[in-house]
């Protein structure tokens, strides 16, 4: 142990004497948070809903049954909903006032039920695209779940709006299906929705600038050999493993420290982010820096150099970060994207910190913190046994 | 005739690097208060055969007692009686002379008072003392040789290796490196100085072993090496005219073993060459040639270097 202390003393004392270990640690991570959060300070989910307008032309049971379901999204603050008839929903639309209207047209039920085609109509917003589409899934969607009938729709485009381009549309359809069914309404109500985004993100900076604050003492190793002050370690009455350790325990103490500056300074204002439960997030930051420096040494055991190592690591920092969902939630991605977060700390460590800030108990983010040990399991011993030649020929 | 306490033992050191072996066989022994110089030229296997020796480095065969203690990668009584100077620069800019000594004193088990009065002592030995609360990065050169003396020398080990100290040292610093190991040897430390500079094997170094190509192919006093090339001294003439005739003029000198020739230069091996130089001028002046210039070599390391493997230790 007294090898493990002194060289990760040594490390601690080297980097609180360099300024860029606390633009990288600390810094950086609550500038952006900040820039970022500022821009929807105050905002949650409910804030973000697409405000769409019903117009039930049809008055039997299909048009009454998409009512219900839109009337459901409003409930779970998916979107504002209000129901209108066609001249009014034409009117907001024309003014801005909402993103897109849904109409069920005369006669929508009864054509469903004898199979015929029929047509669920869009009046869209040219002012608001995005949300025109949505509008134009949702429909979509609905008209799937009905009836395995072909039913079309029809998007009654202002002429000065850019066609609906019909490769999203699968997108929408899937997001739209997966928020009118039962099983994605409860995602809805899953904990951390509706936490916002200026708490998102300092959840986000925290992690993705931990992988960066940690590359100091892991990536140290490298310049111990090339300086040669590797040889005076290795010829020590030390274990080789304690230079290890020691390294590794000096990265661990500026990672939680990182971390811990940033709770304690995201949590005033003007961010205010409510970590939630401290126990937790303890499990879960511990989680979090012992896979960050786990990934840093697989990273860096396979680079020549440490100028290599450097660029390796950032590399993957950034890559992994925006996967996982620092910069933005991963429940707005879809897909292939969205599966592939489930391959990165962060997306654990993210959903893990929001489950706290919306209420969750450190019991709840345990299922996380052991994900993401597994993580620093997998890839510190792979990194360790990596970086073990080093000191086996300084 | 060796010490009586013997500091170090190798036996049998090899090293290989895929089908390149690095050194093969080395064995040598080094007695308390001895200077041992491992000489040879760049890429001989000096380093390599230190890194066995301070456990630095996996041997391929071979032993190594230090102190006593068989050396091993947690060998650490072995190591504690080692005091490394690698050949690199091994200190942390960013820390202060004195920061650099206290984190690898601690490496080494000293302990605050103690810690403090051995940094005191070293800085005095490499008079840094003055100097010892600035980061490193401002020191000159020779200073941030003299600290790597310094730490080397901070755990009070019985055996101080130090692996080319005056790399890339000015004169001045040279030089007071060189008197701080002699004092040190003096003082009663082992010492295993490596160097490709002759003149600082002659002037440091109890014995000399002679590496080149990984093998220890000579060892002994410098006496006991330059007997091996005999007692001739070399002469170099540098000559204008009649060089050939010259050349056959003079082997004819007695005492003059060989006449050989190469670009205006007369090369001469010849016992006694101060006492024969006059007749040596002579006939060559009485062969028409004009001697412009005169050297003279006595046996030395460097001439020893030479007979062994037929290069220079700089080549």
């Amino acid at each position: 142990m007294r090898g493990v202390w002194t060289v990760a003393r040594k490390d601690l004392r080297q980097r609180l004497r360099d300024r860029s270990a606390y633009v990288i640690g600390i810094v950086a991570p609550l500038v952006l948070a900040t820039l970022m959060g500022a821009q929807t300070l105050g905002t949650t989910s409910e804030d973000l809903a697409y405000d769409f307008a019903f117009v039930n032309e049809d008055g039997g049971e299909r048009g009454a049954a998409f009512g219900a379901v839109l009337a459901a999204l409003d409930d779970e603050g998916v979107i504002k909903l209000r129901v209108v008839d066609r001249v009014a929903a034409n009117r907001l639309v024309d003014a801005n006032a909402i993103t897109a209207a849904i109409v069920a047209p005369a006669g929508f039920s009864a054509e469903v039920d004898a199979g015929q085609a029929t047509t669920l109509e869009v009046i869209a917003n040219p002012e608001d695209e995005t949300g025109s589409q949505v509008a134009e899934a949702f429909a979509r969607s609905f008209a799937n779940e009905v009836s395995a009938v072909s039913m079309s729709v029809q998007t009654a485009l202002d002429a000065r709006t850019t066609p609906v381009d019909e490769a999203t549309i699968p997108t929408l359809v899937e997001r739209a299906l997966d928020v009118s069914s039962p099983a994605l309404l409860a995602r809805a109500e899953a904990p951390g929705a509706g936490v916002g985004f200026a708490a998102h993100i300092s959840f986000g900076m925290a992690v993705f600038f931990l992988f960066f604050t940690v590359q100091f003492g892991v990536l140290s190793l490298i310049d111990e050999r090339v300086s040669g002050t590797m040889a005076r370690l290795v010829a020590a009455p030390i274990r080789r493993s304690s230079i290890l350790a020691g390294k590794a325990f000096g990265s661990f103490v500026l990672g939680v420290a990182s971390v811990a500056v940033l709770v304690v300074a995201t949590s005033l204002p003007p961010l205010e982010t409510d970590w939630g439960n401290l126990a937790g997030v303890a499990l879960l930051t511990v989680a979090g820096v012992l896979a960050a420096v786990g990934i840093v040494a697989l990273i860096g055991g396979f680079a020549r150099n440490s100028e290599e190592a450097t660029g390796y690591s950032m590399f993957a920092a950034v890559v992994l970060g925006l996967l996982g969902g620092a910069f933005f939630p991963v429940g707005l991605a879809t897909g292939t994207i969205e599966r592939a977060s489930l391959l990165t700390p962060h997306r654990w460590l993210i959903g893990g910190y929001r489950e706290l800030s919306a209420g969750g108990s450190a019991a709840d983010v345990l299922p996380a913190v052991g994900i993401v040990l597994l993580f620093a399991l997998v890839a510190g011993s792979i990194g360790l046994f990596r970086f073990r030649t080093l000191t086996r020929s300084p | 005739m060796p010490p009586a306490e013997t500091i170090l033992e190798a036996r049998g050191l090899t090293k290989t690097f895929g089908t390149r072996t690095a050194v093969d066989d080395v064995s040598f022994r080094i007695g308390a208060g001895e200077t041992y110089g491992l000489l040879g030229p760049n890429g001989a296997g000096k380093t390599t055969t230190i890194s066995m020796v301070c456990g630095l480095m996996d041997r391929d065969a071979g032993e190594v007692t230090v102190a006593g203690s068989a050396m091993g990668p947690t060998a650490f009584e072995a190591k504690r009686a080692i005091g490394l100077v690698p050949q690199d620069l091994a200190l942390y800019p960013d820390l202060s002379g004195r920061e650099n000594l206290a984190f690898f004193g601690r490496l080494y088990g000293l302990r605050r008072a103690e810690l403090r009065r051995r940094i005191d002592d070293v800085l005095g030995v490499v008079q840094l003392a003055d100097r010892a609360e600035e980061k490193t990065e401002k020191y000159s050169g020779g200073m941030k040789r003299r600290l790597n003396i310094a730490i080397g020398l901070l755990h009070q080990p019985q055996l101080l290796i130090l692996d080319e100290p005056t790399v890339g040292v000015d004169p001045q610093s040279r030089n007071a490196i060189l008197a701080s190991v002699e004092r040190l040897g003096a003082g009663g430390l082992a010492v295993l100085y490596t160097t490709h500079y002759m003149e600082e094997a002659e002037r440091l170094c109890d014995r000399v072993g002679i590496i080149d190509a990984g093998y220890l192919i000579a060892e002994g006093t410098r006496a006991d090496l330059v007997a091996l090339v005999g007692a001739e001294d070399r002469v170099q003439l540098g000559v204008a005219g009649a060089v050939e005739a010259a050349a056959m003029a003079i082997g004819e000198v007695a005492g003059v073993q060989q006449a050989t020739t190469s670009e205006g230069t007369i090369h001469l091996i010849v016992k006694e060459a101060r006492r024969l130089l006059p007749d040596i001028l002579a006939r060559a002046a009485a062969a028409r040639a004009t001697v412009n210039r005169v050297d003279v070599a006595e046996p030395d390391l460097e001439a020893v270097f030479l007979h062994l493997t037929g290069k220079a230790l700089r080549d």
